[in-house]
Formats: C-alpha cells, sequence, structure tokens
C-alpha cells in the first residue's frame, strides 16, 4: 500500500513535471512567434497604405492638386490685370510678341517676388502663373492677345538647347513648345542634316540661335557646343525627337532655380521588373550604386530633358557634355546637388529607328563606351582608395567563415 | 544485434548536420532531454543507410580527369558529404580541399573522406582558397564548389558534360532572383559586367557563384592566379574569347547561410561591387578608354 502511494506521488510529481516542461515549451515558442505575428501585421498596414496610396495616385488630382489657396489665385488674376492695363497703355501694337512675352514674364516675376515668394512648388507657380495671364490678357484687350505660355518666375536667365537632325517633321512643333517658355536664349545645333530642318527652324524661331554642321556631330556633342555658347545660369537641354509639354520642361528649370545644380528625368516609373530591363539600364542603375547615389535609381544626364545650373557647367567643363554619363559622374564626384525632379515618359515615345533596335545596336554600343569612360573617371577620382577593399581580403574570409 | 554491431559508430563530427543542434537540444528541460537521448535521433536507419552507401574507401584518383577544387574553413558539418558527392561526377576524380584557418578538424575529416588537402593555417577566403586549389589541380576539367553546400553529384554532372563537350567555363546559370524592382547590389554588378563585356546574354551568370567548371585551356589561357577575383577571370576569360555559357541553373542563394545580421552591411558585397570595378579597370588597360565600343559620329574635338 505504502509502496503503491509513493508510486502515485512520484507518477503525479512526473506528471507535473512533464505539464511544467510542456507549458515552458509552449511558453519559449509563443516567445518566439510572436515577433512574426507582429511583422505580419505591420506589412499588412504598409500594404494597405501603399494601396491607399495608389488609389489615390490613380484617382488622379490628390496628390497634385495646386497647394495654393483660391485666394492667391484670384489675387494673381487681378495682379494680372491690373498690369495688364498698365501694359496696354504702355505698349503700342508695334512691339513684336517676343518683347511683350518677355515683358509679361517679368511683371509677373516682379509680382511673385512682393506678394507670394513663400509658394516653392512648381504646381502652385503654374496655377498662379495661368490665372495671372489669363487677367493680363483680359486687360490687354484683343489687339494685344498673348498666347499662352509657361511663367516661371525666376530671377536667373534660362537657354534651351536642342540639336537637331533631319527632324523636318518635328522641328517646327518642338520649337513652337519651346517658345512657350519664353527663354532668354534658345540655341539650336543643326548638324548633318540633308532635309529642310535648317530653314524650317529659322522660320519657326525668329530670336534663336542657330549654328550649323554640314556633318553629323552627334547629340551630345551638339549640347556640348550649345553648353558652351548659353551664357545664361540655367540650361535646359531636351531633344528635337519629340514635343515635351512646355508645363513639363518648366518643372526642369524651376528645380535648378530653387538649388539643384543637375535636375534629372525621373524615367524610373516606366521601368519594369530587373530582368526585363535593357543592359543600358543595368549599366546606369550599377554607375548610380557605384556613385554611392543608389537613390537615382537609373536617373542620369544620359536621358533628356534636363537642366544644368551654370555651376555645373563651369565646375565639369563643357567637353564633359560630350559623354552624358561621364558627365553625371563627374556631378556626383563634385558634390553638385543631382536630383531627379520631375517624370517625362521619353521611353514609350521615343522614335524607333533601324539604330536603336536590338542589343548590339550601334547606339547601345556608344552609351555602353560612355559608362565605361563614366567608370574610369570614377577610378580616377578615388584613385588608391577603391583598391583598399582587396587588402583586408583575408579579414573578409575570417568574417564570412563565421568564427 | 549483430547486424548494427557490423558498422563502426561514427563520431559526432562525421555524423553531419545533426550535430549542430546539441546545444539546442540541451537548452530544453531534462525531460525533454531524456526523450531525445533514448530514442537515439542521432543515429537512425536512414543515417546509417545513407553511410554505408557511402564508398568508405574512395581515393583521389591518381590521374584524374576531373578535379574538384573545395575551399573549406571550418565546416566540418558538411566536409564528408560534400566530397562524397564531389567524389560521384566521374570515374577518375580527384578531390582537392583547401583547408584555410580550420580549427574544427575538418581537414582531418577531408582527409578521412578520400580528399587530397592542402593546408593554410591562416584563413585565404573563398577566391584565393580556389586559386590555390588550381595551382594543384591535376586534371584536365576543373569544377569548383564550397565546402559547406551539398549539391548531389547528379547535378554536378551537367557542368562536367559542358567542358567535355567543349565548353571553356560552364557557369552556374543562376542570376538571383531578379522578377523584381530592385535587387541585391552584387546581382546587379554581375549583370552589368556582363553587359559591358557585350554578353549581356549570360545575364547574372558569373564565376562568383559556385558551381563553375573550366577546361584546362581556359585555365592555362588565364593562369591560376587571377582565379583569386572570380569577376576579374571572367572578364579576362570573356576578354581572350574562349567559349562560356550557362549550364544548369542551381540556387546557391537558397542554400548559402545568411552570414550577416540583418542590420549589419555585409562587407562581402563592398568587396564583390569593388572587384567588378577592378575588372573594368582591367578591361579599360586592355582596350582604350571606351572599353574597345563605338564613338559614332561624335566629333568631340569641336568642343574645347
Amino acid at each position: 500500500m505504502k509502496r503503491k502511494g509513493m508510486k502515485r506521488v512520484k507518477f503525479r510529481r512526473k506528471a507535473q513535471q512533464s505539464r511544467r516542461v510542456a507549458a515552458a515549451v509552449r511558453r519559449s515558442r509563443s516567445r518566439l512567434q510572436r515577433p512574426r505575428h507582429k511583422k505580419r501585421r505591420l506589412r499588412v498596414t504598409q500594404t494597405a497604405v501603399k494601396a491607399k496610396q495608389n488609389k489615390q495616385m490613380k484617382r488622379g488630382s490628390r496628390l497634385h492638386e495646386p497647394s495654393v489657396s483660391a485666394s492667391f489665385i484670384q489675387s494673381s488674376e487681378e495682379a494680372g490685370m491690373r498690369d495688364g492695363l498698365l501694359a496696354r497703355d504702355a505698349q503700342s501694337q508695334l512691339l513684336d510678341l517676343h518683347l511683350r512675352l518677355k515683358a509679361l514674364k517679368q511683371s509677373f516675376r516682379a509680382y511673385y517676388a512682393n506678394t507670394c515668394s513663400h509658394l516653392e512648388s512648381y504646381e502652385a507657380i503654374m496655377a498662379l502663373g495661368t490665372a495671372y495671364q489669363n487677367g493680363y490678357s483680359r486687360a490687354a484687350g484683343p489687339d494685344l492677345a498673348l498666347p499662352s505660355v509657361v511663367l516661371i518666375p525666376s530671377s536667373k536667365r534660362h537657354a534651351v538647347i536642342i540639336s537637331a537632325m533631319n527632324e523636318q517633321e518635328r522641328i517646327g512643333a518642338v520649337l513652337h513648345e519651346l517658345e512657350r517658355l519664353v527663354p532668354d536664349e534658345l540655341i539650336i545645333i543643326v548638324n548633318g542634316s540633308t532635309d529642310m530642318t535648317l530653314q524650317l527652324a529659322r522660320e519657326a524661331s525668329s530670336a534663336a540661335t542657330i549654328v550649323h554642321y554640314p556633318d553629323a556631330i552627334g547629340h551630345d556633342v551638339g549640347r556640348s557646343i550649345g553648353a558652351k555658347l548659353a551664357r545664361a545660369d540655367v540650361m535646359l537641354f531636351t531633344d528635337s525627337d519629340f514635343q515635351v509639354p512646355a508645363e513639363d520642361l518648366g518643372a526642369f528649370l524651376w528645380a535648378v532655380e530653387s538649388g539643384v545644380d543637375v535636375a534629372l528625368n525621373d524615367i524610373s516609373p516606366f521601368m519594369g521588373t530587373f530582368d526585363s530591363r535593357d543592359a543600358i539600364s543595368h549599366c546606369k542603375l550599377w554607375l548610380n550604386c557605384t556613385l554611392g547615389r543608389e537613390d537615382l535609381d537609373v536617373n542620369s544626364l544620359t536621358a533628356v530633358p534636363h537642366a544644368l545650373s551654370r555651376r555645373t557647367v563651369d565646375t565639369i567643363g563643357v567637353d564633359a557634355l560630350s559623354v552624358p554619363p561621364r558627365a553625371h559622374a563627374l556631378a556626383v564626384l563634385h558634390g553638385l546637388n543631382v536630383q531627379q525632379v520631375h517624370v517625362v515618359d521619353v521611353i514609350t515615345h521615343n522614335r524607333i529607328r533601324a539604330t536603336n533596335v536590338g542589343t548590339h545596336n550601334p547606339v547601345a554600343q556608344l552609351i555602353l563606351g560612355d559608362h565605361v569612360e563614366a567608370i574610369q573617371e570614377i577610378w580616377n577620382w578615388h584613385g588608391d582608395y577603391l583598391h583598399e577593399p582587396q587588402r583586408n581580403r583575408d579579414q573578409i574570409a575570417l568574417r564570412r567563415n563565421g568564427t | 544485434m549483430r547486424r548494427y554491431k557490423r558498422i563502426r559508430r561514427p563520431n559526432r563530427s562525421q555524423m553531419g548536420v545533426r550535430s549542430g543542434k546539441r546545444t539546442e537540444s540541451f537548452s530544453l528541460s531534462r525531460g525533454r532531454r531524456r526523450i531525445r537521448r533514448g530514442g537515439s535521433l542521432r543515429y537512425n536507419s536512414s543515417m546509417r543507410k545513407a553511410l554505408s552507401r557511402r564508398n568508405k574507401w574512395w581515393m583521389s584518383h591518381p590521374h584524374p580527369i576531373v578535379s574538384v577544387i573545395i575551399p573549406v574553413m571550418n565546416e566540418r558539418r558538411t566536409i564528408a558529404k560534400v566530397i562524397h558527392e564531389a567524389s560521384r561526377v566521374h570515374p577518375e576524380t580527384e578531390v582537392i580541399v583547401v583547408s584555410n584557418g580550420s580549427s574544427d578538424g575538418s581537414d582531418l575529416l577531408a582527409e578521412g573522406a578520400g580528399a587530397h588537402v592542402i593546408r593554410h593555417a591562416n584563413p585565404l577566403g573563398h577566391d584565393v582558397g580556389r586559386a590555390k586549389g588550381a595551382e594543384a589541380a591535376k586534371g584536365e576539367i576543373l569544377l569548383f564548389i564550397d565546402g559547406d553546400m551539398i549539391i548531389p553529384a547528379e547535378r554536378l554532372k551537367p557542368f562536367i558534360k559542358a567542358v567535355a563537350a567543349g565548353v571553356d567555363v560552364a557557369l552556374n546559370d543562376y542570376s538571383g532572383p531578379t522578377n523584381r524592382r530592385y535587387v541585391h547590389r552584387v546581382v546587379l554588378a554581375k549583370h552589368t559586367l556582363n553587359a559591358l563585356l557585350s554578353r549581356s546574354d549570360l545575364k547574372g551568370a558569373s564565376m562568383t557563384a559556385v558551381p563553375h567548371a573550366l577546361s584546362r585551356r581556359a585555365v592555362d589561357a588565364m593562369g591560376t592566379d587571377c582565379l583569386s577575383i572570380p569577376p576579374l577571370a571572367h572578364a579576362k576569360a570573356v576578354h581572350q574569347g574562349l567559349r562560356m555559357e550557362r549550364t544548369v541553373s542551381i540556387d546557391v542563394g537558397r542554400l548559402n547561410p545568411i552570414r550577416t545580421k540583418q542590420d549589419e552591411q555585409d562587407p562581402l558585397t563592398a568587396l564583390i561591387d569593388n572587384d567588378h570595378l577592378q575588372s573594368v579597370r582591367w578591361i579599360i588597360d586592355q582596350t582604350d578608354n571606351r572599353g574597345g565600343y563605338t564613338d559614332l559620329n561624335r566629333q568631340r574635338h569641336l568642343v574645347r
């Protein structure tokens, strides 16, 4: 009997122990699992936020709505009317269109500087500019009517530079759009054209500086010649291939106005997954990574439109612009303020030519070579510093093997 | 009972994977441990079968056709199995284990498994280890694998077959996960190097990743020294016009354990990135400042 009882006690103890063990195991397991639960929940909330943002983006507007109140827009319109009346009195219809547009730009700049220079977003500037222009042209009357332009209240001088080769179908429309920016300088480098490009450019824009080379000199060389000729503080580079709305181009000028040195076109929204991209995109991304600017993604000076400040051109030199990736690398290495500022779709609108299709096309080869030059520039800049990781290879081996 | 006794019970290190979990089982409570000890989970029938299947008396072939090179540093958990798989890729095979900085007896285990062991007291790293192994290799086909990844012989054979069929560099057709927007730095670097070498058809395949196999011709053309910087060897191989091909895909990313903590930046990433920069520089030295690419119709002299 006694022994039986002992056994029972022993058994009970054993059972208790095993229960305790089970509980301990359960507890330890739950402790392990809790963070995982949390993580999952976090991920859910993150995706929810993202989905919401996407929805808003799709609905349009919300994020792109001008962040300026109605009262400002109204006051802008009134100011426009006031200045328009003054202009009507001052200007007779003799003055040519270009000078009148300049006068409009100048008066808007004065208005902006006096009353609302705290508004800095490009959307707000656009809204104010449109309202001002409406008021201005209403007051100035029909015989002094002006085409709709993009007003950028900048104290800096703007230059727009394009190079054109056999673009007779587009050059007129492109120049017309560029005129809407009311630039202080418009420089067109016509090269290797066998069609009417030169004549059409001359007709389309009377104020433009046109440089003509009978032989093809290359787009990028054309741009750097333009940069050399320009005297302005801000230079906007674009292509004569396709018409980019002046509203989009203005964003680049405004970015440089607000302190960016190299304002790049943001083409990353048009990039698919990594495996669907071409060799050149890989090069662009790797160049930015090597420069320590992963945030720039695949954006570089290779894509137009982009705007440069005078400081950039003076620092890296005009000749560097002949090889865009090299100029990009130099700009980052010199510590200039390089940012992607605006999204313009140049990927899907790009004209398909015999020379830019396929992986081994001449243009792709050219750009690959440009990236080799850019990487060489990084070597020249860092020199011995890049050899450093090779020296402590054995230490890394030690760490890698996890001891 | 006698049947069991005939097989010598291997010591813990030879048992392989399970010995690593020892500490974990001790952290459990006493009751739990008793069950595990009594049940003899470490040495069960499946393990015994695996061991009996293993050719215990295998030795490296004295006049090999295939040399398998395995850099090893403290990998006793897996090395015996890795050597076993490596020995089966071809009837005439030698296995060269470059043991560097090992302190856990991996080298002795490797010797016991029949490999030819080269010892280095200091850690060399995978790449330098591979270069040392290639120096000692006698075979016509050199296969490079890692000591911590057990890849079945059946999956290694395609590399040998490819080289036997005339390929000089048979690469692992593994580019890492690329069906997403952002990829790892190293994956990007590999893709870019191939692009700059005009071999974007190789995608992310590179001599940085194991397994890969080289022909004797490739080794003679490149030299064994450059194998210590794999991207450089890769660039050299392409530049010298060796036949390089993607063979089969072995997902080494999944087999490879994560070695650093998440918040810590892997020092290896910077090293590999730098290796790729070095190889672009090598290309520049061999060709011109544009890597031999066209300048099309650019007339640079116009801008001064």
